[in-house]
């Protein structure tokens, strides 16, 4: 198993398997979309208290879902390249920085906009609403600071090491509806508790699942470009170059 | 028109129609952006090797 692992965590190896593997997660992004779309907008009841506004919950929530997900295998990803010097892992946490931090700035806009008809204000400096605006915050940082180094080596130890300790505000984002008053609302979905209606429920799984989808196929695509980057003094990376890579 | 009917979403249409079609914006930035990277990377590599012939 950990032979298998080296073998298609080496740089050729990965460029080589991912370019076939991509399919396998737009088509499911594309299906599931289309699907997810149909069940959140038509077949999925208006809130009997939230009116038709609780559709905003399924582009909003699994934004959110995704922007501690994608900053979770960030940092899980900094660590191992950290640990064990794997280059891929480094290259994951790079190039999922700014599509988690995209993810990040949707689930913060749909919910000003979700926020201004339910509570009568765009924003307000609450536990859950300020520790998604950090976590975007230190998306950014990432970013930069990766950006900050021309040797990738440096750059990666750096950002791993922000993304790491950038891990504590997980937990916080997580359970600050818990720990402060909030205006938010608390979680409806658990460890063996769904309190909401079934189709809402379907709904939102079906578009948590497309962007898990989208975000596979987005690192994958990317990673095969920073690949080439990092490896451009490689003969593998000259000889496909030259023979015409589109 | 029944369809579109059920799509107005009374009092909220404007609020989560701007929400997906900025969810719609954002999805496609990013492949656009992905799409960017890639030729780019491309372009610089193939110059690179093409000085260096």
């Amino acid at each position: 198993m950990w032979k298998w692992i080296q073998a298609f965590a080496s740089p050729k190896n990965f460029y080589q398997t991912s370019a076939k593997i991509i399919p396998w997660f737009l088509y499911p992004f594309i299906g599931l979309t289309l699907v997810g779309l149909y069940w959140s907008l038509i077949v999925s009841p208006a809130d009997y208290q939230q009116g038709d506004s609780v559709r905003i919950m399924y582009v909003h929530v699994p934004a959110a879902w995704m922007s501690l997900f994608i900053y979770i295998v960030m940092a899980i990803a900094g660590a191992i390249g950290l640990i064990w010097q794997i280059k891929l892992a480094n290259i994951v946490a790079k190039v999922s920085a700014p599509i988690g931090a995209a993810f990040t700035f949707l689930a913060l806009v749909t919910g000003a906009v979700w926020g201004k008809p339910m509570w009568g204000t765009w924003w307000v400096w609450d536990a859950r609403l300020t520790s998604e605006l950090i976590l975007l915050f230190l998306y950014l940082a990432y970013i930069s600071l990766n950006n900050a180094f021309d040797n990738p080596k440096t750059a990666s130890k750096a950002s791993s090491v922000l993304a790491i300790v950038g891990l504590v505000n997980i937990p916080i984002i997580y359970y600050s509806v818990e720990w402060w008053n909030s205006l938010h609302q608390g979680s409806s979905i658990g460890v063996n508790k769904v309190s909401m209606q079934i189709d809402m429920f379907i709904s939102l799984l079906l578009i948590s699942f497309a962007f898990k989808f989208l975000y596979g196929a987005l690192v994958l695509m990317r990673a095969r470009d920073e690949i080439l980057i990092r490896e451009q003094n490689s003969t593998w990376v000259k000889t496909l170059i030259m023979k015409g890579e589109k | 028109m029944e369809i579109l009917t059920l799509l107005a979403f009374d009092k909220y249409a404007s609020y989560v129609w701007f929400s997906y079609g900025l969810t719609f914006v954002t999805i496609a930035l990013l492949f656009l952006r992905t799409k960017s990277i890639h030729r780019d990377a491309i372009k610089q590599l193939r110059s690179k090797y093409l000085r260096n012939l």
